[in-house]
């Protein structure tokens, strides 16, 4: 069974008096362990797509089945629990919380969960992930003390620290200039090799596109390819 | 999870100095108004209820249950100058009921009047109060200071007057009315016509306390206030008249008293060569007359009652009333508040209208408060976004922005109320002085000193707490109506 999958996935939305038809009927399934690139010009969908398997939107018609369950059916308490425990987010901006530092926006999702891990070992997982993004050394510091490049490696750690299933990058190296992009792109990959954690991230840099061993083409809300390397 | 809400809700507050000193400021101001206020005014009601309670109305009065207006002040005495102050019934039995309620340390009959005072040229106006002075003496005890002479004693009779009705009457006529004077009391009623009695000044007293109300009040005997006020004997019982005296007036109409014959009631003396009427045998034996002028003792309008200390009045009243409805005796027990009049209700009107001014705040605080907030909600939309999407319950964000809300009100207003109390404090030990009567009637005497209300200062948490809510509530909802995917578009 596929981690992912889209079926016919329709998203539609309502712009005035007209209508904007962002995704037209989409499928495609994502295996576990993945390193996914969904790759397009602006306005093919990209964003809509991640946000509908993020579970942050929904579609409007269609179907994303995530480890065998139609997000459609869960409630909004069982969506958050989904976000928290299965998926973790990197975002276009980075959206660190400005008031907490880089050890305690790491660890702010494992404090949203039901379960509390002790303390002790909660302390070495973030450490560990702070060594492996290269941040040890800030882990005091306030995202504005950051460079874009350390503010995207936490977001990276961040969206890592619950161990999820699925991590959704949303255009992450936008921001960032084209090396620091491709740093971020191969420390992703490298983690999803370290964890086996599926990484889906969008972009429209074709110099990073090809680092990904799955690649879904975008182009006007439709598949345009869907390539396996 | 709270400390981490803690920890943002903090350091929100800490990054947006200037917003969460605006909002800072105008909590501490309205809760600091509302402590002093408040203190001001309990303090000032309190002030009144001791100056009533321990020189004019006791802990609670009772009075006839035809009483139209219990009020034992002006606005009671002289409400209906048509009708007669009614005599509560039944007296004696009242009297001998009290004595067994527990917790009456004392009571006091009183009779209230209106008197017009004259002497020489001097003229004057008095309220009065005519009672039993062992037993006036046993309600207030030492509330009054003799300036000259002496008080009331028991059976004697005489007026003592307050020091500020001599002062005025002096001023009038400049005769300097004194100890051992005789002056003319004027009745003033439409019932039962101008009395006028003639009256020996025993004394001249000053309240203790400095409450210009009780300065129209001088104290008269029993038993010439009763005759001024026409409370006497009899005075309800019909004449019994004999066969021959009813025909005696059947046979007398207007034309024969007024018309042109005389009906042979009036000699024309120029005419007449007779010797002189003697007038004063024409009635012939009027002995049994001096019954009907007889006053009567047990004729009283109010008995003040005095309480054990830490007795509840109200309980009291409530038992006494059930017990003046079981013997059916038509008498009703009120409150001191009641007795003390439209001047001793001024303070608790003050208090609501001062309340509705504090209410209107409150709501307008709320009003900026909860702006204020809202656009520091949207300001992070961004933040709140972001922490949805990453797994935040909405739960966790109506906690965090409920904290951060209720810690600037709880910590600014505990800063308002703090300087409230030093303020207040201060006002109190260099006291407050009232520059007309007006102020004088609220604080209870010419200088004020304010003490800081417990109930202020529990109220003024009270409040902060429903600010605090209040104006975190549709801030709150702002937040929760946050889309997550919203942090896909901003920071």
């Amino acid at each position: 069974m596929a981690l992912i999958s889209l079926n016919e996935v329709h998203k539609i939305y309502p712009l005035g008096k007209t209508e904007v038809h962002a995704v037209k009927g989409v499928t495609f399934t994502i295996e576990a362990g993945d390193f996914v690139s969904i790759a397009g010009p602006s306005g093919s969908g990209k964003t809509t797509i991640l946000n509908m398997i993020g579970c942050i939107d929904t579609p409007t018609e269609g179907e994303v089945i995530i480890r065998g369950t139609n997000t459609k059916e869960l409630k909004d308490k069982e969506i958050t629990m989904l976000r928290h425990d299965v998926l973790g987010f990197i975002f276009q901006n980075f959206n660190l919380i400005p008031v907490l530092n880089v050890y305690e926006n790491i660890e702010f999702p494992l404090l949203l969960g039901k379960t509390r891990e002790d303390k002790n070992r909660r302390r070495e997982w973030i450490t560990h992930l702070m060594e492996d993004v290269g941040l040890i050394e800030w882990k005091t510091h306030k995202p504005n003390e950051l460079s874009g490049g350390q503010r995207q490696r936490v977001a990276i750690a961040r969206a890592l620290v619950t161990k999820p299933a699925i991590v959704l990058a949303d255009e992450p190296t936008a921001n960032l200039d084209s090396k620091t992009g491709e740093n971020i792109i191969e420390m992703m990959k490298k983690m999803n090799k370290e964890f086996d954690t599926t990484f889906i991230f969008s972009t429209h840099d074709k110099t990073i596109v090809d680092i990904a061993d799955h690649v879904i083409h975008l182009k006007d809300g439709l598949v345009e390819s869907n390539s396996r390397g | 999870m709270e400390n981490v809400i803690l920890k943002i809700a903090y350091r929100n507050i800490w990054k947006h100095k200037i917003k969460t000193l605006i909002i800072g400021i105008l909590v501490a101001l309205g809760i600091l108004i509302l402590v002093v206020g408040n203190s001001f005014m309990d303090s000032a009601a309190a002030g009144m209820r001791k100056t009533y309670i321990e020189n004019f109305t006791g802990d609670f009065i009772i009075t006839s249950g035809a009483m139209k207006n219990p009020s034992m002040f002006m606005d009671g005495i002289m409400e209906d100058r048509d009708s007669a102050l009614p005599i509560i019934p039944r007296e004696p039995d009242i009297e001998k009921h009290l004595k067994t309620v527990k917790g009456v340390a004392a009571f006091n009959p009183q009779i209230a009047g209106a008197v017009a005072i004259k002497h020489g040229d001097d003229n004057g106006f008095a309220l009065i109060f005519s009672f039993d002075p062992v037993k006036y003496q046993e309600v207030f005890k030492n509330n009054i200071e003799l300036v000259s002479g002496s008080f009331l004693k028991e059976g004697q009779e005489g007026i003592v007057l307050s020091d500020e009705t001599v002062k005025r009457m002096r001023e009038s006529g400049g005769e300097k009315v004194a100890v051992g004077d005789k002056v003319l009391l004027t009745g003033i009623n439409n019932i039962t016509g101008t009395k006028i009695r003639e009256v020996t000044v025993r004394g001249i007293f000053k309240f203790k306390n400095e409450a210009p109300q009780l300065k129209v009040l001088s104290f008269l005997d029993v038993n010439n206030m009763r005759i001024i006020n026409g409370m006497l004997k009899n005075t309800e019982v019909s004449a019994n008249l004999s066969t021959e005296e009813k025909a005696l007036l059947g046979s007398v109409n207007e034309n024969s008293l007024f018309g042109e014959s005389d009906g042979g009631l009036v000699t024309d003396s120029s005419s007449s060569s007779s010797a002189p009427v003697d007038y004063l045998s024409i009635l012939g034996d009027t002995s049994k007359r001096n019954l009907y002028r007889e006053t009567d003792p047990n004729a009283w309008h109010y008995i003040v009652v005095k309480l054990d200390n830490g007795v509840r009045p109200g309980k009291v009243i409530r038992q006494l009333n059930t017990w003046f409805t079981a013997q059916g005796i038509d008498a009703k027990a009120y409150s001191w508040l009641l007795g003390a009049g439209a001047i001793g209700k001024l303070s608790n009107t003050l208090k609501i209208v001062f309340n509705l001014l504090i209410l209107i705040i409150a709501v307008v605080g709320v009003i900026i408060i909860m702006n204020t907030l809202v656009i520091s909600v949207t300001e992070r939309i961004g933040e709140i976004g972001t922490m949805r999407a990453i797994g935040a319950k909405k739960s966790f964000v109506r906690r965090m922005i409920m904290l951060e809300t209720l810690m600037i009100t709880v910590i600014f207003g505990f800063i308002g109320a703090l300087l409230g109390i030093v303020i207040t404090w201060i006002l109190g030990a260099i006291g407050f002085t009232a520059t007309n009567t007006f102020l004088q009637v609220i604080m209870g005497g010419k200088v004020f000193h304010p003490v800081v209300s417990v109930s202020a200062v529990v109220l003024s948490l009270v409040i902060i707490g429903a600010v605090g809510i209040l104006a975190s509530l549709y801030p709150v909802s702002v937040a929760l109506k946050i889309n997550p995917v919203k942090a896909m578009g901003e920071n």
